[in-house]
């Protein structure tokens, strides 16, 4: 009877434990089949905002050269071949370029993919007509794309549609990892047995027999950690999967989830992004042997990695092609043509994505004041930017080799010399290059936003505009004389001139020209610090400063940034401009989501910025920035400022022509001084930058207020126009000088060369 | 109230103001080449000519030299509008009139970016933002206009009666007045 009780007791526990072990089976195959239908139908893949560059505009008369042209389309993967008969193909020859563009579809409308001549001549695009001969007046080549925003995961990927990948890389993939892949329901047990087959026959684990469906399931729900629990999740998860959806759908998913690289954090997800990664070109661009390739590396991305491993990337390849040839996807003359091809795997450093780190900085920053971090790094977002390549390309090369000459020239004192630059369109406002360091692609500090160092007399424009606003004019005398102030606290200020004299009494405008000290300094002393301050502020700088004297020379800290928009607002006649990185944000399919227009607020007056703006340019002709001219054309207009600081621990220049503004800075990050002075230093690089351009000439047309008169350069006083040494300067109509000077003959130590000049003209 | 032309137009009264409900927007308005270059042109500090400077005999004491400080040359006013400038503002007019602002003050910009010293790429872009309800905006683009005309007094006209537009849409009819003032002036 106990017998009998206990075996019944223990059949109906057996019931009772077997009925829970398949409710638990059965609840955890509906919470695995819920957890696969979530994933697979919500949101798939969190997909990184696309950062582009702006789109080159084309048109009759722009200023472009071919060899910015080849920057360009180089940046966009462009194969440069004899005959071109496909999207993404150029060829260059004589002054002519024969590009046809892949087309592209901004918000504001398509530009199709065409087929264009192109001609040049002179630093300018001449004549852009249509394969047919029309005429063209203009297009948009399509954005270069220079990174994106990742996710926590640093996971990177171009999401691509079934349609868009080529049938040889389908055909590849399947031929190679998973043949049955249109016959199984999600597992292959002839695939497995295949697989054991042919490892026992060789010895060791060389294939897996994990179908494409198991593939997507591991990479896609799974941890990377090789588990048995993990092996055992991935039957039921695949088996389901495919009960849900069809193969098309199944190997779509595949295509964008698979891992197929590493670039340092990020992860190369998906053969969209591969083809980009590893050819710098679409994927429906891609050749069979480059399809081979990108196949064969989902085996082992690592191990094959053709950049590191070019061999066992060839061999891999080769495998591939050759089953691809033997399942009749690649015909015999394609499959020797191909698999004697070259790899093709262009260089990283060749890559713009990733290339301007700093820029991207900006960009980044810029949009977190409007989207949340998450909406960046997973909605596919894409941002359209004002970055330049061409622009940041020359930047980078003047920098560079300003930075490089300096070291040589001053040895091992210089070795960490370091140096940061902005680029901007004095017209729009437009930030067009950003480098925030020397190391250009290292995504570290960056030094155009993040250093504060004092600008020295940077700053000097900001007393000069408070001067003529409070009533001096350009030929006004100041005294240059030494002087010595006690501050609050006891402690002495006591400024002193770069070269250490004193000029006496100097006119206003060639105070500023030369940059000297002492008087700006007794002239800020005179005006005021919060006036001075004040239109700082009016410049364009938010930032607070302390009310200190030494602020007149410079001593308080900007960023190269905050400089640019601060000569921004001189360049622009005394609109202060936000400086814009990004010109537009969509969604992922392309409608917009915000917008970031020309903005503009006048706050300094056109007359008192026009005799600014004089100033400016005088100290680029005569004074303390003339070099530029040893580079320069004569016709070209430029205005600016040297800056150096105390100690000569930091060198500056910010300047514009009329279609470029730029700020150099060089230093030490340790502070150091260094042995050069924003002339012998950030001006070369400046003016390096500058003569690669194509520029157009400052041109301030003089306010009606705004009269110009002959002045004596020795008195200040007003001049005949045939006087010797008489100079035109600018004046707001009723404050000038009105006494007139006596023709140089009265004044200066040396009369005799005016004399005789003098004469010579009397008799002529 | 699109038909209202601005040129030629007196002064208005502030009745008339009022009435007016829409950025007044004239897609013809003259092409530069009509554009009077004064014949005083007014001076700039532009290209400095080294010559005209005039005393290049004069011994160079130091580093500094006093011949080639800029001088006040004329304007230089460029009056070819590029194929493809006249392409952008022509799409950018008929973006206006179908109400598609957004559409046209993208069209302008690239149009800025392509010629940013062309007077009526100031002009459209104003006229949009005042469509655009903003009067700020729109006022200050004007004035940035009227920074780079000086000296071409049929511009500065139409520059100002613009501003006059804008501000009476805003419904300041006292500024609108002075800018009707400073329009007359020219």
């Amino acid at each position: 009877m106990n017998s009998i009780r206990l075996r019944r007791r223990f059949s109906g526990f057996a019931t009772k434990l077997f009925l829970s072990l398949l409710l638990i089976g059965a609840l955890g195959l509906l919470y695995l089949d819920n957890h696969i239908r979530e994933q697979f139908e919500g949101k798939r893949w969190a997909v990184p905002a696309k950062v582009y560059a702006r789109p080159l505009e084309l048109y009759a008369g722009s200023p472009l050269t071919l060899e910015e042209l080849r920057i360009e389309l180089q940046g966009l993967g462009y194969q440069f071949v004899r005959k071109v008969t496909l999207p993404g193909q150029a060829t260059f020859f004589n002054a002519k370029a024969i590009i046809h563009t892949r087309g592209f579809e901004f918000t504001d409308g398509l530009e199709s993919s065409q087929r264009l001549i192109l001609d040049f001549s002179n630093g300018f695009l001449n004549n852009i007509s249509s394969a047919q001969g029309q005429a063209i007046p203009l297009l948009r080549l399509e954005p270069v794309l220079i990174g994106g925003i990742y996710p926590l995961n640093n996971e990177d990927r171009d999401l691509i549609q079934l349609k868009d990948a080529p049938d040889a890389l389908i055909q590849a993939l399947i031929a190679i990892e998973d043949r049955g892949f249109y016959q199984h329901h999600g597992i292959s047990l002839r695939g497995i047995s295949r697989a054991m087959v042919a490892n026992v026959k060789a010895g060791r684990f060389i294939q897996g027999g994990s179908t494409l469906t198991q593939q997507l399931i591991k990479n896609f729900y799974l941890s990377s950690e090789r588990t048995l629990a993990r092996k055992l999740l991935e039957i039921p998860m695949a088996l389901l999967l495919e009960l849900h959806y069809s193969k098309d759908e199944i190997l779509e998913a595949y295509l964008n989830e698979v891992y197929v690289g590493q670039e340092g954090a990020r992860a190369i997800h998906g053969f969209g992004l591969a083809a980009q990664y590893y050819f710098a070109q679409p994927l429906q661009e891609l050749k069979p042997d480059q399809l081979g390739l990108l196949a064969g590396l989902v085996k082992g991305p690592s191990y094959y990695e053709p950049r590191r491993h070019p061999q066992r990337a060839e061999g891999r390849r080769n495998l591939v092609l050759k089953v691809m040839h033997e399942q009749g996807v690649l015909e015999e003359t394609d499959y020797n043509k191909a698999r004697t091809r070259p790899l093709g795997v262009v260089k990283q450093a060749s890559l713009l994505k990733g290339a301007y780190p700093a820029y991207l900085d900006l960009v980044k920053r810029q949009l977190r004041q409007d989207y949340p971090d998450d909406a960046l790094s997973s909605e596919g977002l894409r941002v359209f930017t004002n970055l330049n390549p061409i622009a940041q390309n020359k930047a980078e090369a003047a920098l560079t080799k300003t930075i490089s000459s300096l070291e040589k020239r001053h040895g091992e004192q210089l070795a960490e010399l370091q140096g940061s630059m902005v680029v901007t369109n004095p017209q729009t406002g437009e930030v067009i290059a950003v480098i925030g360091g020397r190391e250009t692609r290292y995504q570290g500090f960056n030094r155009a936003l993040d250093t504060l160092r004092p600008i020295g007399s940077l700053i000097k424009p900001a007393v000069y505009l408070t001067a003529v606003e409070q009533g001096y004019h350009l030929a006004s005398i100041l005294d240059d004389s030494p002087f010595k102030l006690t501050m609050p606290n006891g402690q002495i200020w006591q400024p002193e001139n770069f070269d250490h004299q004193s000029h006496e009494h100097v006119k206003l405008h060639q105070a500023m020209a030369r940059s000297y000290n002492l008087s700006t300094a007794r002239l800020g002393m005179d005006l005021g610090l919060d006036n001075v301050i004040d239109t700082l502020h009016r410049l364009g700088v938010v930032r607070e400063f302390n009310a200190y004297p030494s602020l007149l020379l410079g001593a308080q800290g900007l960023s190269p940034l905050e400089v640019a928009k601060m000569y921004q607002t001189m360049a622009s006649n005394g609109f202060q401009m936000p400086l814009r990185a990004i010109r537009q944000v969509t969604d992922s399919t392309g409608q917009e989501l915000s917008r970031y227009p020309f903005e503009l607020e006048q706050t300094i007056d056109n007359d008192s910025m026009h005799l600014l703006q004089y100033m400016l340019q005088e100290t680029t002709r005569t004074g303390t920035a003339r070099s530029i001219y040893n580079h320069l054309p004569a016709a070209i207009n430029v205005a600016g400022k040297t800056g150096t600081s105390d100690l000569q621990r930091d060198s500056w220049f910010a300047g514009f022509a009329g279609n470029r503004l730029a700020v150099v800075w060089l230093g030490l990050d340790n502070n150091d001084p260094v042995p050069f002075t924003g002339s012998s230093g950030a001006l070369r690089a400046w003016t390096d930058y500058m003569v690669h351009e194509t520029l157009d000439p400052f041109i301030a047309p003089a306010p009606e207020e705004i009269e110009y008169l002959w002045i004596d350069q020795e008195t200040g006083l007003l001049a005949d126009a045939q006087c010797p040494g008489a100079q035109q300067l600018p004046f707001i109509i009723g404050n000038s000088p009105t006494e007139q000077a006596n023709c140089g003959f009265s004044l200066g130590n040396d009369p005799l060369p005016i004399l005789d000049n003098w004469m010579k003209r009397w008799f002529q | 109230m699109i038909e209202t032309t601005l040129i030629p137009r007196r002064l208005l009264t502030s009745a008339l103001l009022v009435t007016i409900s829409a950025c007044s927007f004239a897609p013809t308005t003259p092409p530069l080449v009509e554009i009077e270059i004064p014949s005083e042109p007014a001076p700039a500090v532009s290209i400095p000519v080294p010559e005209s400077a005039v005393i290049s005999e004069l011994p160079n004491q130091d580093a500094i030299n006093p011949t080639v400080v800029p001088v006040s040359p004329t304007v230089i006013v460029n009056n070819q509008q590029s194929p493809a400038v006249v392409a952008l503002l022509n799409s950018a007019d008929a973006a206006q009139q179908q109400g598609n602002f957004k559409f046209a003050q993208t069209t302008l910009q690239r149009a800025q970016r392509i010629a940013p010293k062309d007077p009526d790429v100031y002009y459209k872009l104003a006229v949009t933002h005042c469509n655009l309800e903003d009067y700020r905006l729109a006022e200050q683009v004007a004035l940035k206009g009227i920074s780079i005309v000086q000296g071409q007094t049929k511009e500065l006209r139409r520059f100002w009666l613009l501003i006059a537009d804008i501000r009476m849409q805003s419904g300041d009819i006292v500024a609108a007045e002075k800018a009707e003032h400073m329009a007359s002036r020219y």
